[in-house]
């Protein structure tokens, strides 16, 4: 027994150094390199909600979820259209529900409307605390993107630190300073409202594989926690379909997801077949709209919103 | 239940800590501990599939005690056969009858008769090549008279399902496993060290090389069409790396999880890419498989003891099972039959027994020239064998070998190279060659304190650096 025990404490001994050796160097790094991304478009996280301390305007209609609404919402419009602030707080679809709706939570007030159009993957038990890419926003890019973590994001974000870390240590070896500078995706590209201005006019996306997603209890429990809470703090949330490129639209499983989110009393302003385009309106994914897909999503998504506003009156 | 997932790392230490304390040294104890942790551990997977576990053990139990109590021969014959064609049967279902049911299809295709298969859309439990074949080895060997039928069905149940072997092997013999499990094991501090070592070295080829190694080898292997000759070389070195990790990782996590319960596993590698001839290649890689049907197939066939003709089909039909075992698939029978043939030469030359040598350091560490020259050259046959046994179809096979070919070889832009990539290759063959002698490649008892702690933390942190949560990974020999 003696010697079992001798064991256990060694190996627990080793664990736990080995652990604080991980957390302190990984950890570490990445507050060396805090500034060495300073143009990643993960930080247009920051500067989206730096929006609601400049405006402090009231009766907002908050935009959230991934990519696809940074490239397929055009604000100003909505807000002549609608006659609201329109702030879109879309980035990256990998960035998880959980992550969205406590940015949401941080800055929807009273008489709020909060629009989750968020991308299919994001319903998807995997997507629970988002991917490598929150991770990156938090570790690479600026650490002011924490305070949007919950207690799970902290705990998988040992599991990414040691990938984030190697590609840190990649950058710095290679010498190639801040990755390379590209146009459309960086801080700087989006626009006062949070929309990205630099996408090209024309689409030219070609893919043809169905988008595999499966919907998740989870993610339905969590849009039903959240939508309580906007309840109790006379917030308003509405869901509406995502873009996406005809040749991978999941009809099938866009459909159960239709019927899960009715099912749990979420008001849904649009059915996910009525937002499907050709696949020439698109850039680089099946999410990117072109400028001229923009124009087309956004007159639909008014169109959307005021039928609804015509409804609840 | 995976050997790289937080299940099992919470897992081995409730059932270590109850294995140790709680049975206090009693047997019966210490194989209901073991037993019950490996249902739970399958059960993990799919629980539906223990029930043919626990038919496949009763199946063999039961065989095995009529064959024991057998008076004639005939009776004997009459059990074994029973066993034999059970287990056969329920392997040729979940692995083998889609392939037989399409491949007649097509045949028969080539004759102007177009016949649609009935095929059976099951998933393949996992394991079941595994468990079929230590049941078969002790169905056998109680056949032969070499050992006599476990009475005790919990230590039978234990040496079938053994939940460190339980899912992808070493392929254990009664003859080795089960007298371990019948007398009752005591702690030994140093066995169990060298055991965590041995799952830390597991745990480094799985994580920090098999999976980050995995998404060139897909890259190479699916759009070889596209890439430059240079890049799909390195793809498929990459991939015999990756293989190598995969399957060597998990038989170390196996082996050294086993040592922590006091029972010592078959080796099933002794670090393959040292070998200086095909001959010598087999008996270093999967050695738990290649001694199997070595015994319980080439032997009984009349082996090398025979006439020319025959010891050469013999030495071919054990290397076209050996492909076939891993599965219904044309390239995998391709594989098994080309490093048949590169077999063949040894075999004539009578120069198969003797290539276990290891190779010596004449310069420092390094081998001599012939030595190197030796390994590099089996080192590449094994690659031209491993596109086969990567490649989906045959199609694909040749395609790789042709776009190696005909496309240009040097790349613009060699998108093949990783920093980190390269550091734990060479990380990981280094320890293996200094440790060639030894059982595996952080085997390092004998190095000073202070060198082992900093090995290990470094060990440690490389796996920390390398892993992935988007990996895929999943060992590949569970589908085998």
């Amino acid at each position: 027994m003696k010697l079992i025990n001798q064991l256990i404490i060694k190996t627990t001994g080793y664990i736990i150094i080995t652990i604080l050796v991980i957390s302190i160097s990984t950890y570490g790094i990445s507050f060396f390199f805090e500034n060495f991304f300073s143009h990643s478009y993960f930080l247009g996280v920051i500067d989206k909600h730096e929006i609601f301390k400049k405006r402090n305007s009231r009766n907002n209609l908050i935009i959230i979820g991934g990519s696809s609404n940074a490239f397929g919402i055009d604000s100003k419009e909505m807000q002549q259209a609608l006659h609201v602030p329109v702030i879109n707080l879309g980035v990256n679809a990998a960035f998880g529900a959980q992550f969205y709706f406590s940015e949401a939570k941080k800055e929807a007030k009273s008489g709020d409307i909060v629009l989750a159009n968020l991308e299919y993957e994001t319903t998807t038990d995997s997507f629970r605390y988002g991917g490598i890419q929150l991770y990156q926003m938090f570790f690479e890019s600026h650490f002011k993107g924490l305070c949007y973590a919950n207690i799970g994001h902290y705990y998988n974000s040992f599991f990414q630190m040691g990938n984030i870390t190697r590609r840190n240590i990649l950058y710095y070896i290679n010498k190639k300073g801040v990755p390379d500078f590209n146009p459309t995706y960086n801080r700087e590209a989006f626009d006062e409202n949070g929309d990205l201005q630099n996408q090209p006019f024309k689409g030219k996306y070609k893919n043809g594989h169905i988008n595999l997603f499966y919907p998740s209890d989870y993610f339905i429990s969590t849009i039903t926690e959240f939508n309580e809470y906007c309840k109790n703090n006379n917030i308003k949330l509405l869901y509406s379909f995502p873009p996406i490129a005809k040749s991978t639209y999941n009809s099938k499983k866009a459909t159960e997801l239709y019927n899960m989110l009715l099912k749990a009393n979420i008001a849904v302003i649009n059915k996910p077949e009525n937002s499907v385009y050709n696949d020439s309106l698109f850039v680089v994914t099946y999410y990117h709209l072109c400028k001229e897909g923009r124009y087309i999503y956004t007159s639909k998504l008014i169109g959307d919103l005021k039928l609804i506003n015509r409804k609840a009156r | 239940m995976v050997f790289n997932s937080i299940n099992f790392v919470l897992f081995l230490p409730v059932v270590f800590l109850f294995y140790w304390y709680v049975t206090k040294g009693n047997l019966k104890f210490q194989n209901i501990i073991l037993l019950v942790s490996s249902y739970f551990f399958y059960a993990c997977w799919d629980w539906r599939f223990l029930f043919l576990l626990i038919f496949s053990t009763l199946l063999d139990y039961y065989t095995g005690i009529k064959m024991s109590d057998a008076k004639g021969h005939s009776v004997k014959k009459k059990w074994f056969w029973l066993s034999i064609s059970i287990n056969l049967g329920f392997l040729g279902i979940f692995k083998y009858y889609n392939f037989f049911a399409t491949s007649f299809a097509e045949a028969v295709s080539n004759f102007g008769l177009h016949i649609n298969p009935y095929t059976l859309s099951i998933i393949l439990p996992v394991g079941i090549s595994f468990y079929t074949f230590h049941g078969l080895s002790y169905v056998i060997d109680i056949y032969k008279g070499r050992i006599t039928a476990e009475k005790n069905f919990i230590n039978y149940s234990v040496f079938v399902s053994f939940f460190p072997l339980l899912v992808a092997g070493p392929i254990e013999r009664a003859t080795h496993l089960l007298p371990q499990i019948q007398q009752p094991r005591k702690f030994n501090y140093d066995i169990a060290v060298s055991g965590i070592r041995q799952i830390l070295w597991g745990f480094f080829k799985k994580i920090a090389v098999a999976d980050f190694l995995a998404s060139f080898v897909e890259k190479a292997f699916e759009k070889h069409m596209s890439l430059k000759g240079m890049e799909i070389i390195t793809g498929v070195i990459y991939f015999s790396i990756q293989i190598y990790c995969d399957f060597s990782g998990y038989s170390d996590i196996a082996k050294g999880t086993a040592k922590l319960f006091g029972i010592e596993l078959l080796d099933n590698f002794r670090f393959p890419y040292f070998s200086k001839n095909i001959s010598e290649f087999w008996r270093r890689w999967h050695i738990s498989l290649s001694s199997w049907f070595r015994d319980y197939i080439y032997i009984p066939l009349g082996g090398s003891k025979t006439s020319n003709f025959l010891a050469l089909r013999n030495v071919l039909i054990v290397f076209l099972l050996s492909g076939f075992w891993h599965g219904a698939k044309w390239t995998y029978i391709f594989w098994g039959l080309y490093h048949g043939i590169l077999f063949l030469p040894m075999f004539l030359k009578k120069k198969q027994k003797n290539d276990i040598d290891i190779v010596k350091n004449t310069f420092f560490v390094f081998p001599s020239f012939k030595n190197f020259c030796q390994i590099m050259f089996t080192y590449l046959l094994v690659n031209i064998g491993w596109i086969f046994f990567r490649s989906d179809n045959m199609r694909q096979s040749i395609s790789i070998l042709q776009s190696i070919v005909k496309n240009n070889f040097l790349p613009t832009n060699f998108r093949f190279f990783d920093f980190f990539g390269v550091l734990v290759i060479l990380y990981l063959f280094f320890f293996e060659w200094l440790n060639k002698e030894k059982s595996f490649g952080l085997d390092i008892a004998s190095y000073p304190k202070y060198l082992r702690r900093f090995i290990y933390i470094t060990t440690i942190f490389l796996i920390y650096l390398m892993y992935s949560p988007q990996a895929n990974s999943t060992f590949i020999y569970f589908q085998f």
